[in-house]
């Protein structure tokens, strides 16, 4: 069987569509750095980004993330609601999770991502390194 | 030097952040999707894991897909670096590894929070945990 060359490769690579294309960087850039590293290509984690770690989504969501990057007009208008996305498209938006969750099943999407929206940047940090108040 | 074995493997995930009034991603972060059972309902949501928090913490969103009544659960107080908030605590179903469920309490917090948490309660005394960032990968193994 012929090799193929790294023009043809990267030539194909350009077809691919934009959540495939990150995936396939996620993948050499692992690569790259175990093979830095040890001077071999890792088997073990190059699986667990292309089987997705033990059954999970190998989807890391990004696709997702990155239309709410690029709505930024969208995230400022919808404050303090959640939002559900599937792939590069906004599938609902509301006041709950559950409501956003509904409608995105009902289109036929099982597990949509759903982010919240916060109304505040101080949000992002509530909950992080929490620990208890003693008292009532 | 006692040697550990790890049975299960995931990628770290970047997450959305907003600093200084920019929206961007965070470079990948130690992120694993939880999902819940309870009372034959399921939900799934991604957390990050953060050895500096003595509780798991969830967005109250979930535990009303749930349909759990966040209310009706212990009450406990918090600090956190965004700030104190009030959180309820419910014992459920998680999986986080393939077919491995365990019961656990869970806070759920009083409002929505952007962000699930998996601290000491519920996860890292439930799991043994290594993570090589350099690589992100993270290496799970229940230990029970």
């Amino acid at each position: 069987m012929s090799q193929a060359t790294v023009e043809e490769i990267l030539a194909a690579a350009q077809q691919l569509p934009s959540k495939e294309r990150r995936r396939l960087s996620e993948i050499l850039q692992r690569e790259t750095a175990h093979y830095n590293e040890f001077g071999s290509t890792p088997k073990s984690s190059t699986k667990a980004v292309e089987d997705g770690s033990n059954g999970q989504s190998p989807d890391s969501r990004e696709a997702e993330m990155q239309w709410l990057l690029d709505h930024a007009d969208f995230w400022e208008q919808h404050r303090g609601e959640h939002v559900a996305l599937s792939g590069y498209k906004m599938i609902a938006v509301g006041k709950t999770r559950k409501e956003v969750v509904s409608e995105a099943q009902r289109q036929g999407i099982q597990f949509p991502f759903v982010q919240y929206l916060p109304k505040r940047e101080s949000e992002w940090l509530l909950g992080h390194s929490n620990q208890p108040i003693a008292g009532p | 030097m006692p040697q550990l074995e790890f049975g299960h493997q995931f990628n770290y995930r970047p997450l959305l952040v907003e600093t200084g009034g920019r929206k961007e991603l965070t470079i990948p972060l130690p992120v694993i999707e939880v999902t819940f059972l309870h009372n034959g309902l399921t939900a799934s949501d991604f957390a990050i894991i953060d050895s500096g928090s003595t509780f798991s913490l969830f967005s109250r969103e979930i535990a009303d897909e749930l349909g759990i009544e966040i209310l009706q659960g212990r009450t406990q107080k918090l600090t956190t670096l965004g700030g104190p908030i009030l959180a309820y605590g419910h014992e459920v179903t998680i999986e986080i590894v393939p077919n491995f469920q365990y019961k656990t309490e869970i806070l759920f917090s009083e409002y929505p929070i952007p962000r699930n948490l998996l601290g000491h309660h519920g996860f890292l005394n439930q799991m043994a945990l290594a993570l090589r960032s350099k690589f992100a990968l993270i290496y799970l193994n229940p230990e029970f």
